[in-house]
C-alpha cells in the first residue's frame, strides 16, 4: 500500500514536471558542445579551452507575456536549464542578456543578484552580463588568456541586449550558443583582456545576440 | 502536560530574551539641522537593530581573510573615520592601497562614492575592501561561510531577522545602516548656524574667505558638492591615478575627483585622493602660492586670484577647524561595541 502511494506520489511529481516548459542553452563552438576545461579547436590557427562560462539572461516574455522578476544567471560549470511556466503554444520568446540599468543598481543582493556568485562589479557598482574566462591554444605552441568581462549600464556604454526567437516553438526551447563568433572577433581585434565597461565591452556585447541561436529540430 | 509547561516556560523566557535586547538597543534616528538639504541616498526607516548589527561587523576582523584587519582598521573614529598617517591606505599583510581612505560622515548626502564616483550604491561599496587584494583580502563566498559558522552572528540573523542563515544581503545591509548613521553635525559652525555662539574675529574673517575662494566647491553646509573636479594637482606618477576618468572613460573627466566634505577636516590627515598633503598648512599653502604648478585640467573655478597673505591663511585656518565636531569624534554610538 506504502509503496503504491510514493510511485503514485513520484509519478505525479514526473508528470508535474513534464507539463514545465523549458529553456535550455548550450554552448557550441563550432559544431563541438562546449566542455570546460576541454580544448577546442576553432580555426586551424587556434583553439580555445573554457574556464568560466557564466551569464545573466533577463526580463524573459513568452508570446509577449512578460514573466515577473524573471532573472536567471547560467553557469556552465553548474548548469540547470530554466524552467518555465508551462505554455502549450510557444510563437514568440524573447529574453534580455544582462541585466538592465535598474536591476543594476536595485540593491537586492538575494538570489541570483547575490555578490557572492562573483558577478557583482564593486568598485564601480552593477554587474558583469556575460563572463568567459580560458586559454587560447595557437597552433604556434603560443597559449594567451583571455578573460571578458562583458558589462556596463551607463550611457553610451550599455551592454544589455535583447533577443527574440519566433516560430512554432516547442515547450522545451534549445538554444544553441555558438561562442566562435565572439572568441574569433575578439581574437582578431586582440581583445584578451575586457574587465570593465566602456567601449570595448559595449562592442563585443552588440556581438552577443548573434550567438544565441534557435536549435531547430533538423539540426 | 509537562511538555506543555516547558513549551509555555521556553515562549515566555524568549519573548523577554527578545525584548531584552530590544532594551540594550540605542534608539538614535538620524538627525540633521534643519538648514540642512534633504539626504539624498534612501534611508528607508532606519532599523536600529541593523544599526547595531552594522556596527558590530565593522569592528570585526573576522570580514578579512586572515581575521587581522576590520573597517576600523582604515576608518578610525577618533579620526573622522578615515586612516590617519597613511598617505594610502594600509590593508592586510601591510600591503598598500593606492588612494587615501576618506572619512566616512554624513554619507546619505552623497550621490556617488569613492574618490572617482564610480560606486553608486552604498551597500554595495562594502564588497570593495572585503574581496580587495590590498585591503581584506576574502572573498565573498568564504565570508558568509565563516559568518554562518559564527554562533554570534547566526544567532542574530535568527531573532533579529528571522532568516536561518546570514546572507550577503544580511551583511551589506548593515553595515551600509551603520555607516549611513554616522552624521556629523555639532560643529562650532553648526552651533554659530543655529545662533548658540557666535565666531571670534578671526575665524569670522576668514569665514569671509572661505565664502570667496573655497565655498563654490566646497558648498555649505555639508561642504562638498556631489560634482567631480580637479583642483589643479599635478598627476601623482607613483599611481597615474586619472580620478574619474577611470569609470567614465571622457577626457574631460581626466584627473577629476569628488569634491570632499571638509568637515572634521582638522583631523583627517593627511590629504587629497593620495595623501599628498600631511598638514592643513600644506593645503592652504597649495591653493595659495602655487599657481603655476598646476595641471591643465583645473576647474575654471580656481582660475581666479587665490593668493591668501600670512594673516589671511591664519584666519582661513581658523574657519576651517570650526568644522571639527568633537561629539561626534568621540560618540559612543558608533564607538567599538563593548
Ligand atoms: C585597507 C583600508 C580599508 C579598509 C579595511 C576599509 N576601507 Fe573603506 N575605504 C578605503 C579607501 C582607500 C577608500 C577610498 C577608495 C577609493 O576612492 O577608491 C574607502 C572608501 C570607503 C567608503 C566610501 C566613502 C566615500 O565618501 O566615498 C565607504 C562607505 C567605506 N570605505 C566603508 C568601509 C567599510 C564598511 C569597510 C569594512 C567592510 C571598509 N570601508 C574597510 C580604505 C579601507
Ligand atoms: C574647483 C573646486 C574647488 C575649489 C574652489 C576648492 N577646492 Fe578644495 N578640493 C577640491 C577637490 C576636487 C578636492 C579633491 C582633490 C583630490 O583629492 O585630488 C579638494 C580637496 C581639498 C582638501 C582635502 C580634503 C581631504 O579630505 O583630503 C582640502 C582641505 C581643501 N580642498 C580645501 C580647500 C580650500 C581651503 C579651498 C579654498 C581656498 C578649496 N579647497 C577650494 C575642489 C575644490
Amino acid at each position: 500500500m506504502r509503496i503504491l502511494l510514493l510511485i503514485l506520489s513520484f509519478s505525479s511529481v514526473v508528470f508535474l514536471f513534464s507539463q514545465e516548459s523549458m529553456l535550455q542553452v548550450i554552448p557550441f563552438v563550432q559544431n563541438k558542445k562546449v566542455v570546460m576545461n576541454q580544448t577546442i579547436p576553432i580555426t586551424e590557427n587556434y583553439s580555445i579551452e573554457i574556464e568560466t562560462l557564466k551569464m545573466y539572461l533577463s526580463a524573459i516574455q513568452i508570446n509577449q507575456d512578460p514573466i515577473i522578476d524573471s532573472v536567471y544567471l547560467l553557469d556552465f560549470e553548474e548548469y540547470h536549464p530554466i524552467l518555465l511556466p508551462n505554455t502549450k503554444e510557444i510563437k514568440e520568446f524573447s529574453f534580455s542578456i544582462g541585466l538592465d540599468s535598474i536591476k543594476n543598481v536595485s540593491e537586492n543582493y538575494d538570489g541570483a543578484l547575490d555578490p557572492i556568485h562573483g558577478m557583482y562589479w564593486a568598485w564601480h557598482t552593477g554587474y558583469t552580463n556575460f563572463k568567459l574566462k580560458g586559454k587560447i591554444h595557437f597552433s604556434t605552441n603560443e597559449t594567451k588568456d583571455i578573460e571578458l568581462h562583458l558589462g556596463g549600464y551607463l550611457a553610451p556604454f550599455q551592454t544589455v541586449q535583447n533577443k527574440t526567437v519566433k516560430g512554432n516553438l516547442s515547450s522545451t526551447i534549445t538554444i544553441r550558443l555558438q561562442l566562435e563568433y565572439l572568441i574569433e572577433y575578439a581574437v582578431k581585434n586582440t581583445y584578451y583582456s575586457i574587465l570593465s565597461p566602456g567601449k570595448s565591452a559595449h562592442e563585443l556585447s552588440s556581438l552577443l545576440p548573434s550567438l544565441f541561436q534557435l536549435q531547430t529540430n533538423e539540426k | 502536560m509537562k511538555n506543555r509547561f516547558y513549551f509555555i516556560l521556553f515562549c515566555c523566557l524568549s519573548v523577554i530574551g527578545v525584548s531584552l535586547n530590544k532594551a540594550s538597543i540605542i534608539i538614535q534616528p538620524i538627525d540633521y539641522p534643519s538648514y540642512w538639504p534633504r539626504p539624498i541616498q534612501k534611508m528607508k526607516a532606519i532599523n536600529e537593530e541593523e544599526i547595531q548589527l552594522g556596527r558590530l561587523l565593522f569592528y570585526d576582523p573576522i570580514l578579512s581573510e586572515d581575521s587581522s584587519v576590520s573597517c576600523a582598521s582604515c576608518h578610525l573614529q577618533q579620526t573622522g573615520f578615515t586612516h590617519i598617517d597613511h598617505a594610502v591606505s594600509h590593508g592586510i599583510y601591510g600591503r598598500k592601497g593606492t588612494r587615501n581612505a576618506p572619512a566616512l560622515q554624513n554619507l546619505a548626502w552623497n550621490k556617488t562614492f569613492h574618490w572617482d564616483g564610480g560606486v553608486t550604491s552604498l551597500s554595495g561599496q562594502a564588497i570593495n575592501p572585503i574581496t580587495h587584494p590590498a585591503e581584506m583580502n576574502f572573498d565573498l563566498k568564504g565570508l558568509i561561510l565563516r559568518l554562518n559558522r559564527t554562533r554570534k552572528y547566526v544567532a542574530l540573523a535568527q531573532t533579529s531577522y528571522k532568516t536561518k542563515t546570514f546572507t550577503t544581503s544580511l551583511l551589506l545591509k548593515a553595515l551600509s545602516q551603520f555607516t549611513v548613521s554616522l552624521v556629523s553635525c555639532h560643529s562650532k559652525y553648526d552651533a554659530m548656524k543655529a545662533g548658540k555662539i557666535s565666531f571670534s574675529d578671526q575665524e569670522e574673517k576668514g569665514y569671509q574667505l572661505f565664502q570667496k575662494k573655497c565655498a563654490s566647491c566646497h558648498t555649505e553646509p555639508l561642504f562638498m558638492k556631489n560634482e567631480f573636479a580637479s583642483n589643479g594637482l599635478q598627476i601623482d606618477p607613483e599611481y597615474n591615478d586619472l580620478g574619474r576618468y577611470t569609470i567614465t572613460h571622457k577626457n574631460s573627466d581626466s584627473l577629476k575627483f569628488k569634491i570632499p566634505s571638509l568637515r572634521n577636516c582638522e583631523v583627517t590627515f593627511p590629504y587629497m585622493h593620495d595623501g599628498r598633503f600631511k598638514k592643513l598648512k600644506d593645503v592652504i599653502n597649495y591653493y595659495s602660492d602655487n599657481s603655476t604648478n598646476k595641471n591643465n585640467h583645473i576647474d575654471q573655478r580656481l582660475k581666479v586670484d587665490l593668493f591668501l597673505n600670512k594673516d589671511e591663511k591664519k584666519d582661513l585656518l581658523a574657519f576651517l577647524y570650526t568644522l571639527t565636531d568633537r561629539t561626534f569624534l568621540v560618540n559612543k554610538n558608533y564607538s567599538f561595541p563593548k
